[in-house]
């Protein structure tokens, strides 16, 4: 086959960001739409930060967004060279723009230049209005075609309005913004020292956002809802070689650790070499300080990861010419930035310490507790897998953990309280009116109380006393007992019920055998188990429970479930699948999920392999959240009437 | 390049070379070289993991020293297969000359896999009170089973999708 210039095709710039919009906006998910906004925005928020505006307001109306600000306006004068309006080039050519010559603005955020003209490539349609030099110009596309500018005439004032609605033969699935995500976008914009007023209107409401406590009172913010460890947050900065950083940081009786990183007040929700620095510097100044104080016991190490347990922070750092990991600048990779982020951390922080030695104790002991809780979830998982001679599985360190857990057993995960998931257990009921209940393992009883009104006297069984203290809200009778050895002569029950218990029990078969014991002769037994989706993210999703749940010893899917009930002589079962959203960050913001191994959770999510991908739904936030589509199966199963 | 040429004759540098060696076979050398990729494909497993662990723990220097060692491992585990193929596959000497054999070689170790070596090591766990390890092995036996059944669908399309 011949192969010639004619095969050659130069598409024109515009075009060629929307054959491949994914290469400058991330993707055409949700994801798209949200950096279109921040392209707008930021050249807005950039106008402030430059001193040349006041007030940036945002509307929302069905997928048009349209965002104004109240500063110099956008030239509309000739280029020099081009000989066209600098409005046109800028709203039409990529890289052109007043970032790159570091005159116009100074460490500005978006995607220098590239920003406007892509969302205009991207737009089903968009129009600029500039208020400037007296008069009021605009400047209408559509699909990254331009008409001509047209001066509507004498005006008051100076500024820009961008209003644009994201193509939908771009962007297939949806084209609206998430309100809720754009009103935390602009509350970061105002806590990082934007010094103006910020607002948003949509759904018919309006919001608007004013802050004047910069980073402190950004994490002040973040950490209200958590019991603090210090009084105040610990606020450090510096400059270090024409890097200016900044932080802000509390620590808090938290298990997670949520620490926000900026660049140029661009978010970076993967983080990157700033976030290292922060990272290294807080390390370095707290190990010192434990062994200063001699708080280390002879064999006792602390990880970086314990050190930051329970950690709010932002860190904010300003330079010019940042180099990021991918187009959308999720992920800082300048070298320069780390060295600059220690060096002043390390500085401030071993002051700040000096002067307030009681806030560094404080700090400390949150960290030795977190390096003991470490240590504990890993004789856990050691002393569960430890049987004694008599065959018993080591019940105390299930005591541990759920009583711990018991203190915010229902804040732990979403699935707890999940009404539609509970709905989905009650709804298999088969049983008369009167039917006793047993729920096993029950937590704080939410299972078995989800049947209230379809049955008689519901009892509960737990391990631990608080939880049997919890589910004595709930249920009629809660009695504190084993599942290996149910406190209950044969034949009590007419149904018993049981949710995401069987993974953690070393040999499930032996407490299925035990419910069918307890259960009458035609009794049901309805449980619900999360899953994975299939044989393809089965070993993708064991690493991440077991990472978060030390006493995960079990993967069950469908037909490992089928095999325990009808083992145990269970017949006649059936299933119905419910899928739940879960927040990750809640579900591993638990005592027994050590720090270095929320962090590895994470990576697991970042780095799934294609194929769990391609069957177990989950979204990366842009604000790095991670929300699991989670499967559960519950199954009926009926005891036979004639054995 | 000609279309008939093996692919272990492509990636073997010597016979391009065309220069006559012994057979590599059940030599010291072999064996030296099977030891060699075994360890360097390891350790670049390795390595990969604990450089995340050296971030998470704050050390980004080491982190990134550990991900460039892991790289050149990789890339010496490579070299140590340019030589194996003249054999065959590293595990069992499967021949693996063509994308038809590799596949089929590829379906054999799988299917080694998911009916002698898993079920023994399923059941060595449980034997010995490693419940969480079992079920390890059994979600380990899934994916076996999954890569087992894409192998069939792309081995199916070879005859239809045809060489380069």
């Amino acid at each position: 086959m011949s192969y010639s210039a004619r095969d050659i095709e130069v598409l024109p710039p515009l075009e060629a960001v929307r054959r491949r919009p994914s290469m400058y906006v991330g993707s055409t998910g949700p994801q798209g739409i949200m950096q279109l906004f921040v392209e707008v925005a930021q050249n807005a928020i950039d106008e402030v930060l430059a001193g040349h505006a006041t007030q940036v307001d945002v509307v929302i109306d069905g997928s048009r967004c349209t965002i104004t600000d109240n500063g110099r306006g956008i030239p509309v004068d000739l280029h020099p060279q081009l000989g066209r309006p600098a409005l046109e080039l800028v709203v039409t050519e990529l890289h052109a723009g007043g970032k790159f010559l570091g005159r116009a603005y100074a460490a500005p955020g978006g995607l220098h230049g590239v920003g406007l003209s892509c969302v205009n490539a991207l737009s089903e349609t968009l129009f600029v209005e500039v208020l400037r030099d007296g008069h009021r110009y605009r400047l209408d596309c559509a699909r990254g075609k331009h008409q001509p500018i047209h001066d509507l005439g004498p005006a008051t004032g100076t500024g820009t309005t961008v209003s644009y609605q994201p193509d939908p033969q771009i962007f297939v699935d949806s084209t609206t913004l998430d309100t809720q995500w754009v009103a935390t976008w602009l509350e970061e914009q105002a806590f990082l020292g934007a010094g103006c007023t910020l607002s948003l209107q949509a759904q018919g409401e309006k919001r608007q956002w004013k802050e004047d406590g910069g980073l402190p009172a950004f994490v002040r913010h973040l950490s209200r809802e958590l019991p603090p460890i210090h009084a105040a947050p610990i606020y450090l900065q510096g400059q270090y070689e024409g890097i200016s950083v900044e932080a802000a940081l509390q620590w808090t009786t938290n298990y997670g650790e949520e620490v926000r990183s900026f660049v140029n007040r661009v978010r970076t929700p993967l983080g990157g070499t700033h976030a290292e620095g922060l990272g290294s510097a807080l390390s370095r100044v707290l190990h010192r300080e434990a062994s200063r104080l001699g708080l280390l016991q002879s064999d006792e190490e602390l990880s970086a990861a314990d050190l930051r347990e329970g950690l709010v922070g932002v860190l904010s750092i300003r330079m010019l010419e940042p180099e990021f990991e991918g187009q959308t600048k999720s992920l800082l990779s300048s070298s320069t930035a780390t060295t600059a982020v220690e060096s002043v951390i390390i500085q401030a922080f071993s002051a700040f310490i000096a002067a307030e030695p009681e806030t560094a104790r404080a700090i400390v002991g949150k960290a030795l507790e977190a390096g003991r809780a470490r240590r504990a979830a890993r004789r856990a998982n050691e002393r569960a897998r430890y049987r004694s001679l008599e065959g018993v599985i080591s019940k105390e360190v299930y005591r541990q953990q759920f009583g711990i857990r018991s203190r915010n057993w229902h804040q732990s995960a979403r699935w707890l309280t999940d009404s539609a998931l509970l709905g989905s257990h009650a709804a298999m009921c088969a049983v008369a009116p009167d039917a006793q209940v047993l729920d096993v393992c029950c937590g704080s009883g939410v299972v078995g109380a989800s049947f209230r009104g379809k049955v008689g006297k519901i009892t509960g069984l737990d391990l631990t006393p608080e939880m049997v203290r919890l589910a004595s809200e709930r249920l009629d009778e809660v009695i504190q007992g084993d599942v290996y050895a149910i406190p209950f002569p044969e034949a009590r029950f007419d149904l018993v019920v049981n949710r995401e218990v069987l993974h953690l029990l070393p040999e499930p078969q032996r407490p299925v055998a035990e419910i069918f014991r307890v259960l009458k002769p035609g009794g049901q037994f309805i449980v619900g188990q999360m899953m994975p989706y299939s044989d393809a993210d089965a070993a993708w999703f064991f690493r991440v429970v077991k990472k978060k749940q030390p006493l995960f010893f079990n993967n069950l899917m469908e037909d490992d479930m089928m095999r325990l009930l009808e083992g145990a002589g269970f017949t006649n079962i059936t299933t119905t699948e419910y899928l739940q959203w879960e927040d990750i960050e809640v579900w591993i913001n638990t005592w027994e999920t050590p720090n270095h191994l929320r962090h590895e959770i994470r990576d697991l999510y970042h780095h799934a392999p294609a194929e769990a991908r391609a069957v177990h739904p989950f979204r990366i936030e842009p604000d790095g959240r991670i929300l699991d589509q989670w499967r559960w199966v519950v199954f009926s199963a009926f005891k036979p009437v004639t054995p | 390049m000609n279309a008939g040429e093996s692919l272990s004759r492509r990636h073997d540098p010597v016979k391009r070379g065309g220069m006559a060696s012994p057979p590599l076979r059940s030599t010291r050398t072999h064996d030296a070289l099977r030891a060699a990729y075994a360890r360097d494909a390891q350790s670049a497993r390795l390595y990969a993991e604990l450089s995340r662990v050296a971030l998470i723990e704050g050390y980004p220097a080491v982190s990134r020293t550990l991900t460039e060692l892991a790289e050149t491992q990789a890339m010496l585990a490579g070299g140590h297969l340019d030589f194996l193929r003249q054999v065959g596959e590293p595990l069992g000497d499967r021949r693996v000359d063509g994308t038809e054999e590799l596949i089929r070689a590829l379906k054999a170790l799988l299917s080694e896999d998911l009916s002698e070596t898993l079920p023994d090591a399923i059941s060595s766990a449980h034997a010995e009170g490693f419940f969480d390890i079992a079920s390890w092995f059994e979600s380990v036996a899934r994916t076996r089973r999954q890569h087992l059944s894409r192998l069939e669908t792309c081995g199916e399309g070879l005859t239809t999708e045809g060489g380069e």
